[in-house]
């Protein structure tokens, strides 16, 4: 077996266990009493519309999971398109819904334990609460230690519930009476959203399923399967069951009870049925609690890894291999809400934090279909952007049924989620949302980051990407942007892109993976070096692809650089036919500067920019200033004009322009020279002198010039000093993307 | 006829040595250093445990991460030490032991050496004595290094 298939070893049953299996505790074994209190025997309509809500949530969680098979699940897709502010906000309420959910699980399971062995109250707590902690400790130490048991024993947990309820809904049909169904809406059609409400903690682990997607085989088929698939199948259970016990017993006589399942199995299948069902409803309500307690924690993995916690939260124990921090702090707070909760109040806690979470996800969706990030769902929606749209209005709006101390709760831990976010996690998190890549992309004019000081004010994140290929330009290329980085205060992330060839699959290429690995390290620890010798701070990556160009384009946009630095394109490896259809595509917006680096050696004392003005000769400027300003480099800006006439107007407006940008005309070593005659002559004849000709774009499109060949390659083979050609971020206008 | 085979010279041929946590890969890289020829090829690995076919105990992307940071450890301890990084590779099994010996048949190993890390009756009914199976569960040699510490 691969290495692949040995990670990625959660089959469909699996994954459809870990939804039905955290589902199923809590609708049938602790909310019937409750929940036939505020709506009599038409609950299990409340059941079917929660059902509905979270189908629609469930097609959109699908859609988002096999785009995005990562660990975190729902946080990650709302951190990932809608930014760091909502992820903190999704990735807290998650966890404490889940930690306010496993307490009410815990809460179920002490009230079952308390069936079997009548247990003391302590001081204040409850006989069940007592119980409850005496679970949540054991769920929360299992955990830390991590036995790998405990999940098989889940798989076989869920597939004896399924069965036990079967026979359960079966012999209740036959004791049956329909006439105690008569009075089949007692609080009247009004309680029954309010009722939904109450019982929609009974659907919080679809969602679950794609906490662990990263673990799955076969994400694409298995995911939307096991997501949609245990929504449907609890849904049928828990309207079945209601309606079935109902008709065994008044509605008035269940919600008297906190284990009403107990109670109809005592008519319907005698003593012994009894003792199943209580031993069912502690495998149910186990299972939920154990379940919540292990996705809560790849929750906090995935918010660390985005910079939103602390990674000292997520610290891998050393000999379990557990991350026992987080195990062990979510099992406090759920013993804290054990302590200071009920079941009811519990339950919908948990349920409003969820449905924040489930709204915002569905929004998620709707800005990934809209933006034009990389994303490439192999499940989607249907009835788009209907569907999405729905999840999210329900979600919101039946938080609106919960009870206004759920809601002020929650709307605390939200609002706590948002002061951190500004005390903390906005200041370490290193990931920009989709949404503000589209928004900023979507301004008429591109920003010129590296030209403008107030662009970006903390300079902590200006991120110059180096595409590296050949371990003879590496140097060249680190030291330009090594400087550049420097300038800006900012760092160096130097990629190695290896391009295998289309016939080779990446996962072949990934078992070559230790040769490329040798080979890419020490080209990358090379560049770390060069990199370190500037005092910039350096990170370095390995990309194995088949497409070099693409991949390049969409590293810049994930890694949201700010400046790339490439090797001089090689326009013999394109094919022109498929050249010019990719290209014109991808430069028709490009994600982030450009410098594109012809390296006859780094070699700065002399830098030469021609230049007509105008924001496209910004770019280069700019970084012959900040060259400038690392290697006390002599600056020659150059305009060229075609007579004498033009002389005297040229020259007022270089000097106006210069100063405009920042430099110092005045200085010994920068010189605005006006020269008459052709462009390329010209330039040709001025770099004999230079080390360094620094070119910028034209309205064109540098880089689909040069690869298509309209460029004048001449001036670049002609001189004999370094050149560097500027390009600058671009997008494509928002009316060219709608009607383009 | 005796035939006398001198092991030493082909145990530390091609090493595989197993890691499973950061005190662990200094104490290991500490043991191991001053056994090792110039030519020995060292391939240290980490065990990603996986539960087979139920939700794992931590998540796999979290448990590369760590195996990067210990391998990033180990690294340190031999560029100190003047040699060259050891190779590295991350492995996936249901049971430690067995994802080791795997990939040590599959990679040409000579031997596996490990340092046992100390631990009490309870941590060992809870994880399961790894040394004891890396010792009895083998299929090549397997070399046991004292821990520096003791």
């Amino acid at each position: 077996m691969s290495d692949e298939e040995l990670a990625k070893d959660l089959g469909l049953l699996a994954a459809l266990t870990i939804g039905v299996g955290t589902m199923i505790g809590a609708g049938i074994f602790v909310l019937p009493g409750p929940a036939a209190e505020v709506a009599g025997p038409i609950v299990a309509l409340s059941f079917v519309i929660g059902g509905g809500i979270s189908l629609f949530t469930a097609m959109s969680a699908s859609e988002l999971g096999t785009a995005m098979p990562k660990a975190g699940g729902s946080y990650y897709y709302v951190n990932h398109a809608l930014g760091p502010l909502f992820g903190t906000v999704a990735g807290m309420g998650n966890w404490m819904g889940l930690a306010f959910a496993s307490a009410f699980y815990a809460l179920g399971f002490g009230s079952y334990l308390d069936v079997f062995f009548p247990l003391p109250r302590i001081y204040l707590l409850s006989p069940g609460q007592v119980g409850a902690l005496l679970a949540g400790a054991f769920f929360v130490g299992v955990n830390y230690v991590g036995a790998k048991e405990t999940g098989r024993v889940q798989n076989f947990i869920v597939i004896s519930l399924v069965g036990i309820l079967t026979v359960f809904v079966g012999a209740s049909l036959l004791e049956a009476d329909p006439s105690k169904l008569m009075d089949f809406a007692p609080r009247g059609y009004d309680a029954v959203l309010p009722a939904t409400a109450l019982i929609f903690v009974s659907f919080l682990g679809f969602v679950k399923i794609t906490t662990v997607a990263e673990e799955l085989k076969n994400p694409d088929r298995n995911l939307p399967i096991a997501v949609i698939g245990s929504v449907v199948i609890v849904t049928v259970i828990y309207a079945l069951v209601m309606v079935t016990m109902m008709a065994v017993l008044e509605w008035d006589v269940i919600a008297q009870t906190d284990t009403a399942v107990v109670d109809v199995a005592r008519v319907v299948l005698g003593p012994v049925g009894a003792s199943v069902l209580v031993f069912a409803g502690l495998l149910a309500t186990a299972s939920s609690a154990n379940a919540s307690i292990l996705a809560s924690s790849r929750i906090n993995f995935a918010m660390g890894r985005d910079k939103l916690v602390s990674n000292w939260l997520n610290e891998i124990h050393e000999r379990y291999s557990t991350p026992h921090r987080s195990i062990s702090f979510t099992g406090f707070l759920i013993l804290l809400f054990i302590t200071l909760g009920d079941v009811e109040s519990l339950a919908k806690a948990g349920s409003v934090l969820h449905l924040i979470v489930y709204g915002l996800l569905n929004v998620a969706l709707i800005v990934m279909r809209e933006s034009n990030a990389p994303y490439e769902p192999s499940y989607t929606v249907p009835f788009y952007p209907i569907v999405p749209l729905l999840g999210a209005v329900t979600s919101f709006g039946l938080i609106a049924f919960m009870a206004t101390v759920e809601i002020a709760l929650s709307g605390l831990f939200v609002f706590g989620a948002i002061v951190w976010y500004f005390v903390y996690a906005g200041r370490h998190a290193d990931k920009e949302g989709v949404l503000m890549q589209m928004l900023r992309r979507s301004e008429r004019i591109p920003e010129s980051v590296a030209s403008s000081s107030t662009a970006n004010p903390s300079g902590q994140d200006y991120r110059v990407m180096v595409f590296l290929s050949k371990p003879e330009t590496e140097r060249g290329m680190i030291s330009l942007a090594s400087a550049i980085a420097k300038q800006r205060g900012g760092m160096v992330d130097a990629v190695h892109i290896v391009q295998v060839p289309d016939q080779t699959p990446l996962q072949a290429g990934a078992k070559h993976r230790d040769e490329i690995d040798a080979a890419s390290g020490m080209l990358l620890e090379s560049a770390r070096r060069d990199a370190e010798t500037f005092g910039v701070p350096v990170k370095t990556s390995t990309i194995v692809s088949h497409r070099l160009y693409e991949e390049m384009f969409d590293a810049a946009r994930e890694h949201e650089a700010d400046l790339a630095v490439v090797g001089w394109l090689e326009t013999a490896h394109w094919s022109p036919g498929r050249a010019e259809g990719v290209l014109d595509e991808l430069t028709r917006s490009l994600p982030c500067d450009f410098l594109m680096f012809k390296d006859r050696g780094y070699d700065t004392s002399h830098i030469l920019v021609p230049t007509a003005g105008g924001p496209d000769s910004e770019l280069s400027v700019s970084v012959a200033k900040l060259l400038r300003m690392e290697h006390d480099s002599k600056l020659t800006l150059l305009n060229v004009v075609p007579d004498e006439s033009l002389r005297g107007e040229a020259r007022e407006f270089l000097n106006a322009w210069a100063r405009d940008i920042g430099i110092e005309v005045e200085s010994q070593d920068v010189d605005l020279v006006v020269d008459v005659g052709d462009v390329e002559d010209v330039i040709q004849e001025r770099a004999e002198d230079a080390s360094l000709l620094l070119l910028g774009a034209t309205e064109e499109g540098l880089l689909r010039r040069l690869v298509t060949g309209s460029i004048v390659h001449d001036v670049v083979d002609k001189v004999d000093c370094s050149v560097v050609m500027a390009e600058k971020k671009r997008s494509r206008s928002l009316l060219a993307k709608i009607f383009g | 006829m005796r035939v006398v085979v001198d092991l030493s010279d082909r145990l530390m041929d091609t090493i595989v040595v197993p890691v499973g946590g950061k005190d662990d890969a200094i104490s290991t890289s500490e043991s191991l250093l001053p056994y090792l020829d110039e030519t020995t090829h060292v391939i240290v690995v980490y065990v990603v445990e996986k539960a087979g076919g139920a939700p794992d105990k931590a998540s796999v992307e979290q448990r590369e991460e760590y195996a990067e940071d210990l391998f990033g450890l180990i690294e340190r301890k031999f560029m100190e030490e003047g040699r060259d990084p050891p190779e590295s590779k991350v492995l996936y099994g249901t049971d430690v032991p067995e994802a080791v010996f795997g990939f040590a048949d599959e990679a040409g190993a000579s031997s596996v050496v490990f340092v046992p890390r100390s631990s009490g009756l309870l941590d060992r009914t809870l994880t399961g004595d790894v040394a004891y199976s890396l010792i009895t569960e083998n299929n090549i040699p397997v070399v046991v290094l004292p821990s520096r510490d003791t």
